[in-house]
């Protein structure tokens, strides 16, 4: 399955472009020059299905990347969306050159975990890069029970994750919609800094940070 | 209060602010924004902030009727200030056909503009709006041109666009697009300085073959 999500200049190199989402049925990036589209290299991660976010600095050779990695899907280009299916939030920091900095993979249990059934499933939607403090905000569509309230069930909340550029973990936070059992699900892409304040958008019922 | 008001809205698609502390109360009244009809089938694929025009612009489909003219897919953007007050907002037609959806954007290479991918009689569209207000400086549909009525290629529009408005090279401007046409993976560039938009170059990936694949 294929999913070309995003196609970004190099902020540093006029002359080249970034192709980024799922190819070959993993998450993708492909360097390509501008002229004539000729690929410079295509990077493709073994455990990040599809990248639906990415984030860079103006002058700066780094990717931040995000998305989530589906380890039972083998061969097939399965779309499943039940709760069958097995995600794993991904982050990761690329340089020009395609090499990978760091990759890390945020996941918990399920509510309800059970093997087929009810299987962890966290996946994730955005990243943005604060080059002045060196801070990324990461938000998770996800369902661990580490993160989210007690009596929160088979349904996706957002997290929002707060990493130090290096891949460290600073802070957390789990956005619910209070007593509602509904799904909330984030947009691709759908973060991003303005000054010290953190944008995020999605598609909802209606939300708030008391778990 | 807020509860309450998530109760009676009904609204489907949100936008949220939070400080980086990650106060349990969001600071600014306005915020968050809900947006969507009572069916709650709104999604968002685009969501940029315009540091020029200081607007929040947010993009997708809708099949709400009462957001959208009809129960149908529909594209729409809107713009909020960083209050949160609502700009404008727009959904988008070319000719009979509705722009079906919104499924990406990115600002343009001097900012001033914002380059949309969507989605309008089944086909790719090339994009590229007016922040201030939504209208539009450009429009390419991308038709097939060997399509007939019995051979109709599929798109499916992920939201990749780029509009280079001045290249490197020759100063023209360029859009960069891709998406997937019958299960494979297209990426063009179109050339928009002329007469009439055109294709400059266009590829489609393949997958490597096994002597490749072990190289």
């Amino acid at each position: 399955m294929k999913e070309p999500n995003f196609i970004i200049p190099d902020p540093k190199q006029q002359s080249a472009l970034y192709m980024i989402g799922r190819y070959r049925g993993k998450g993708s990036v492909i360097r390509f020059n501008k002229r004539d589209g000729s690929i410079r290299w295509h990077a493709q991660f073994e455990e990040i299905s599809s990248i639906k976010s990415v984030s860079q600095a103006s002058g700066d050779d780094d990717l931040f990347l995000c998305g989530h990695y589906q380890p039972n899907e083998g061969g097939s280009d399965s779309t499943t969306e039940d709760s069958t299916i097995n995600y794993r939030a991904v982050m990761a920091r690329m340089k020009d050159d395609g090499d990978v900095s760091w990759i890390i993979t945020a996941t918990g249990k399920h509510p309800l975990y059970s093997a087929n059934t009810y299987e962890d499933q966290d996946k994730c939607l955005g990243i943005s890069y604060y080059k002045e403090k060196e801070q990324l905000a990461v938000v998770i569509q996800g369902k661990m029970t580490e993160i989210r309230g007690t009596n929160k069930g088979d349904w996706y909340d957002t997290i929002l994750l707060l990493m130090k550029s290096g891949g460290e973990t600073d802070k957390v936070v789990s956005i619910s919609q209070g007593n509602l059992e509904y799904d909330m699900y984030g947009a691709k892409n759908g973060v991003f800094w303005v000054g010290d304040d953190i944008f995020f958008a999605g598609k909802s019922y209606g939300f708030k940070t008391n778990n | 209060m807020r509860t309450a008001k998530q109760l009676l809205l009904s609204l489907a698609l949100l936008v949220g602010l939070m400080t980086p502390q990650v106060a349990a109360q969001c600071e600014d009244s306005y915020w968050p924004i809900y947006a969507g009809g009572a069916k709650g089938n709104e999604e968002v694929r685009c969501f940029v902030y315009d540091p020029q025009t200081q607007l929040i612009i947010v993009g997708g489909t809708t099949t709400s009727e009462d957001f959208a003219p009809a129960p149908n897919e529909h594209g729409y953007m809107f713009a909020l200030d960083l209050s949160g007050n609502w700009k404008w907002g727009s959904f988008f037609y070319n000719v009979s056909y509705a722009v079906s959806s919104v499924d990406g954007c990115q600002l343009s290479s001097d900012g001033t503009t914002l380059a949309v991918a969507g989605m309008g009689n089944s086909q790719p569209l090339l994009m590229d709006i007016n922040t201030v207000d939504g209208s539009f400086n450009k429009f390419i549909s991308l038709d097939y041109i060997d399509a007939t009525t019995e051979n109709v290629p599929a798109y499916i529009q992920y939201g990749a666009i780029y509009y280079d408005v001045r290249d490197y090279r020759d100063y023209q401007p360029y859009f960069y697009g891709a998406f997937v046409k019958d299960d494979a993976m297209f990426m063009l560039r179109v050339a928009d300085g002329g007469a009439s938009p055109t294709v400059d170059w266009n590829f489609q990936f393949v997958n490597y073959s096994d002597a490749e694949e072990l190289v």
